[in-house]
């Protein structure tokens, strides 16, 4: 006698099974990671025009393309912030070559500089971003890990000395040297240019900077419109997109006019000196003939075209 | 082929010999530019002009005649008074006027620079009568180097064109910047630090 009955397997269960409500779940999830992740590219799309994404590089770029580049920029400045702006394409002088000193016996750490900077070419105003740093060092050292940057007291303070830091316009620039794609480079005059349309936000520049001079554009630059500079040139201080670097251009929108950086204007106590390193009787020459110099980390031969000096 | 030590020597005493030569450069030929000249000599005329605005009116003092209102008063207004006292010789002998003024520069007399003779006119240290409009000439007899800095461009800022064949420029007085009686320049706030992205407020490296 066997026990052993022969069992017929269930019927298949018609309608949803558990195995299918699985599935279903699963797919939706991925489907919508799947959309989520692409989420970014349709986002790139409303950002980028197609001449922006054609657009040659600056080297490359004749005088008519030039100035339909121009054209559109201003057009989209005006369609992003609401202000009529006028951009320019401010070529380097002949004979010029850009020093500028600054007086570490009269500085007072006031950071009048910095807020010039702030103002004149366009930077985000939620970060109070500045092409200057000040640093408050011990007065007798220039170890910056004693430096603080982030001061806010009355100045200056006793013990202390102000030392401000930009872009050193080095003519050993180790930024340009790293850049894959060209997009930065030394001009004539001295100036390490970016080329901001060009640039892929790669920040390897950053990286090579010993200064700390180049930013990077973490996000689109905020500014209210009555607070834009409409006086903006190509290279310089227009208002620059997100993913691109910058840096401090010595203002050469005013300076390849024969005006000042905005940081000596606003400086109260004259402690900052520029010129034209090829004229003999220029102030920055003054200087370099008669201070005591020193540069920021020469030992690394980046050369820089910033001198610092003390009076006595 | 080995050589004597006396021929040796003669080679090395006539090597040192030439580098000593070779290696005396011919004295320079320009002088040191140090305390030479005020201004650049031989540079051709450039087509804008600097110009000194004093940022106060030099020469009165301030006094209040209203509530908040000031009026420049000439010094001769009170110092043509046929007062029987004697002049105060330090800052710290003022009695009656111009005792709420600060006096910090050091320990120079009233006199050293305010001319007795004339109140409205200031005195150089050999004599000589100093307009308040001159006051940069006082001020430099005793701050020589820094006078010299300051026309070199070293010294007291400007503001305007770096480049005077394209634009003009403006500088100060040494009073825009220096209180005569209280010459050290004035402490004051900074403009604020950069913000952290995230937290706002200073970063914390």
């Amino acid at each position: 006698m066997s026990y052993i009955t022969q069992v017929n397997p269930p019927p298949k269960k018609s309608g949803v099974t558990r195995r299918t409500v699985l599935k279903g779940v699963g797919a939706t999830l991925g489907a919508a990671a799947f959309a989520k992740a692409i989420a970014p590219m349709t986002e790139l799309t409303r950002e980028t025009s197609v001449d922006e994404f054609l657009q040659k590089h600056y080297k490359e770029l004749t005088p008519e393309a030039m100035q339909k580049v121009l054209r559109r920029l201003e057009a989209e400045t005006a369609e992003q912030y609401g202000a009529q702006v006028h951009i320019e394409d401010v070529r380097p002088q002949d004979g010029v070559k850009f020093g500028y000193a600054l007086n570490l016996s009269v500085c007072i750490g006031c950071r009048k500089c910095a807020e010039a900077c702030h103002e004149e070419n366009n930077h985000d105003r939620s970060t109070n971003n500045s092409y200057i740093r000040v640093f408050e060092m011990e007065q007798g050292s220039i170890d910056f890990e004693k430096g603080n940057a982030n001061y806010d007291h009355e100045v200056p303070a006793d013990g202390k000395y102000y030392m401000p830091v930009q872009c050193q316009q080095c003519d050993n620039p180790p930024c340009v040297k790293v850049c894959p794609v060209e997009a930065t480079w030394k001009e004539k005059d001295g100036i390490v240019v970016i080329d901001y349309n060009w640039c892929i936000g790669c920040r390897y520049c950053e990286a090579a900077c010993p200064y700390h001079a180049r930013r990077f554009n973490w996000k689109k630059p905020e500014i209210p419109a009555d607070e834009i500079n409409p006086v903006q040139a190509y290279l310089s201080n227009r208002i620059r997109q997100k993913g691109t670097m910058e840096k401090c251009t010595y203002c050469l929108h005013r300076t390849r006019k024969g005006k000042n950086p905005a940081c000596l204007d606003a400086c109260p106590t004259g402690a900052r000196v520029f010129g034209n390193m090829l004229d003999p009787d220029s102030e920055i020459r003054y200087v370099l003939e008669n201070k005591r110099i020193f540069v920021l980390k020469q030992d690394l031969g980046t050369v820089p075209s910033f001198f610092y000096f003390f009076d006595n | 082929m080995p050589i004597s030590v006396s021929t040796g020597r003669a080679i090395v005493a006539a090597l040192l010999l030439a580098t000593g030569l070779l290696g005396c450069d011919s004295p320079p030929s320009e002088a040191p530019s140090e305390g030479a000249n005020l201004a650049p000599s031989d540079a051709a005329p450039k087509r804008f002009g600097t110009t000194i605005i004093a940022s106060r009116e030099l020469g009165t003092l301030a006094t209040r005649v209203g509530e908040e209102q000031f009026a420049g008063v000439m010094c001769s207004t009170c110092h043509t008074l046929d007062i029987d006292k004697t002049p105060a010789e330090y800052p710290g002998e003022l009695e009656d006027f111009h005792t709420g003024m600060k006096f910090t520069h050091g320990t120079l007399t009233c006199n050293s620079c305010h001319n007795p003779d004339d109140r409205n006119t200031l005195r150089a240290a050999n004599g000589k009568v100093v307009e308040f409009a001159d006051t940069m000439e006082l001020c430099g007899q005793c701050h020589g180097p820094k006078l010299r800095d300051y026309h070199r461009g070293a010294h007291g800022g400007m503001n305007g064109y770096w480049d005077l064949d394209q634009g003009p420029r403006t500088r100060n007085n040494c009073v825009n910047c220096h209180d005569p009686h209280a010459p050290v320049f004035p402490k004051m706030m900074p403009a604020p630090p950069p913000r952290d992205r995230f937290f706002g407020g200073p970063n914390n490296h």
